[in-house]
């Protein structure tokens, strides 16, 4: 095999980072005329690189020494990511078609970020964890504070950034630590050294984990979530939301089992913490919110607490239900996004949950699609929803895990309270005055989630299988 | 050859560590928490490197290589946020920075 083709599994993130290069260099002589344009580039080089992924084989390759490991599970994940990507720049036309926002830099941030999270998804090592880990991140604070005449936004740019960093210093120094302990770090190597790697092992898993919590936004590192969704405009919300999640969850997932699989006794009972106490706070300080978008972070952080129950059973079953849970999520996420970026009267964005009052007599098309899309964040059957939760109850179920089977239950009839609300003020309150019409693109990924939500119980096999597929790769 | 232990250079890391995070937390001047988070990475790679000799492997000093371009390319990004707020608030004060709460 000669050196090129040897690069072959690497083709989508050097798709995407050489893509993100030409964009630059168009962006830096086209000015902001090239921003319209670039935006339709950038997915157009998101979809070339999630079909390269498509057409990978799901077998286990290992690249750079084994540092960036292409397999099944991989492959899952990394389309989720890029179809949460692209899902983000077709919402997000109209956010740049305004003349104070048309900034070509949107389009390759969102490109970076993107490939920042492939190299995540495929890290086999601490320094391809670290590097991804920093490129998306990076990308991430600074499309937060994008909108930098809104000083909420800039705001929010910062808070990220400020809490990001810590959450990567504590990453970094929990990679130190299980390096200095083990004096290897390749997961592989990890994996065999783990058993007598002792306490300052342990602490350096405790570390790591706590920057990998900061980034799927889990309790007791959830702080950020609320005020950069609510600071941050709302398609780069609806990005937080969607694919950087699946990266963050991917490396959880992926460091657990293939680094650490010697010692899950231990960070079991860590995983198992995180998740309840996430599933508790998502549902019980939702209530009380007014914002919109404050909603959805508390949503997130519960939602992260049910896709980590799967990790808690620390079995392949656990790990298709995390899969699953994760696909189901980002369309329900990108979907209901959809529907708050086009809150909008007179090209003002409106945030508050009264606005979306009587909207069944303004807009029955989508009220009755955005219930959907609520009734399945909340976990009612036959939607989506219900299902991905299934999977990981089950999963912690036949792993013995009864309490927090239980307790996951408990969490989701809190959390369905706010969700019922809001379709509630929907539907039962005096309407409050009709917002602009929905642009072609947003119609699209509201009707498209929608249709998946509600036919999902149809025909489940699809999703399943690939998931099931996906965690073979792991064990 | 008599090299350092390995406990002795973590020792210095976690001292190290403790002090940026502390800083971090405890300073409201958002340069001065810029640089409480460099002194936690740095922490990091001085940690790596004890690693390193501690394995007798180039690993560690990788990775530090590693860490100090991502660091100073996280310190611009940083920069670059910080004067954005400036020029909105007028000031580095993090506690000035209230108008996203509930």
């Amino acid at each position: 095999m000669n050196e090129a083709s040897a690069l072959y599994p690497a083709l989508p993130e050097l798709i995407l980072a050489g893509g993100a290069m030409v964009l630059l260099m168009i962006g830096a002589f086209g000015g902001e005329r090239a921003t319209s344009p670039m935006l339709s580039y950038a997915i157009a080089l998101l979809v070339v690189a999630g079909l390269a992924i498509a057409a990978m084989p799901d077998e286990r390759v290992a690249l750079f020494n084994g540092s960036f490991v292409v397999d099944g599970f991989a492959k899952f994940l990394k389309i989720l990511a890029v179809l949460g990507s692209i899902g983000t720049l077709w919402m997000s036309g109209d956010f740049l078609a305004d003349p104070d926002r048309r900034k070509f830099e949107y389009s390759v941030l969102i490109l970076l970020a993107t490939a920042g999270m492939f190299v995540l998804i495929s890290a086999g090592d601490l320094i391809a964890l670290y590097l991804g880990f920093e490129l998306m991140s990076l990308s991430l604070y600074v499309v937060a504070a994008f909108d930098r005449d809104n000083v909420q936004s800039t705001e929010a740019g910062l808070k990220y950034f400020v809490l990001g960093a810590l959450s990567s210093g504590m990453l970094l120094y929990g990679a130190s630590l299980i390096y200095g302990f083990t004096g290897t770090v390749k997961f592989a190597g990890i994996a065999q050294e783990a058993a007598n790697g002792g306490i300052g092992l342990i602490i350096g898993l405790v570390l790591l984990f706590a920057g990998l919590c900061f980034k799927v936004s889990a309790v007791p590192f959830h702080m950020w979530t609320p005020d950069v969704y609510q600071g941050a405009p709302t398609p780069i919300t609806a990005f937080f939301a969607s694919a950087p999640k699946v990266a963050a969850i991917a490396a959880f997932v992926r460091v657990s089992f293939s680094a650490f699989p010697a010692i899950a006794a231990q960070w079991q009972q860590i995983i198992i913490f995180v998740a309840i106490a996430s599933m508790a706070l998502g549902a019980f300080a939702a209530i009380g919110q007014r914002n919109i978008k404050r909603l959805m972070a508390y949503s997130s952080i519960g939602h992260m607490g049910y896709a980590l129950i799967g990790l808690a059973a620390a079995t392949g079953e656990g790990v298709q239900g995390v899969l699953v849970y994760m696909a189901i999520y980002v369309a329900m996420t990108l979907g209901t996004f959809a529907c708050i970026v086009s809150m909008r009267r007179n090209d003002k964005p409106f945030e508050e949950i009264t606005d979306l009052s009587g909207l069944a007599r303004t807009n029955p098309a989508q009220a009755f699609v955005l219930s959907m899309l609520l009734f399945s964040l909340a976990g009612i059957p036959p939607l989506a929803g219900f299902f991905a939760k299934f999977y990981v109850f089950l999963a912690a179920v036949k792993a013995g895990l009864f309490t927090l089977a239980v307790l996951g239950v408990l969490a989701s009839v809190v959390g369905a309270y706010y969700y019922l609300l809001i379709v509630k003020i929907m539907y039962f309150d005096e309407p409050a005055p009709a917002f602009d019409p929905m642009g072609n693109a947003l119609r699209s990924i509201v009707a498209v989630t929608g249709l998946f939500v509600i036919l999902f119980f149809a025909y489940p096999g699809p999703l399943v299988e690939a998931a099931a597929v996906a965690a073979k790769s792991l064990f | 050859m008599a090299g350092i232990p390995l406990s002795h250079g973590l020792l210095v890391a976690v001292v190290l560590f403790a002090l940026g995070l502390v800083g971090v937390l405890a300073r409201r001047n958002l340069v001065f928490m810029l640089m409480s988070i460099e002194i936690m990475l740095n922490a990091a790679g001085l940690a790596f490197i004890a690693g390193g000799a501690r394995w007798a492997q180039p690993d560690g000093q990788i990775m530090f290589i590693l860490v100090l371009t991502l660091a100073a390319a996280e310190v611009s990004v940083g920069l670059a946020l910080i004067l954005a707020l400036y020029h909105r608030l007028e000031t580095l004060d993090a506690d000035a920075a209230d108008k996203l709460k509930g």
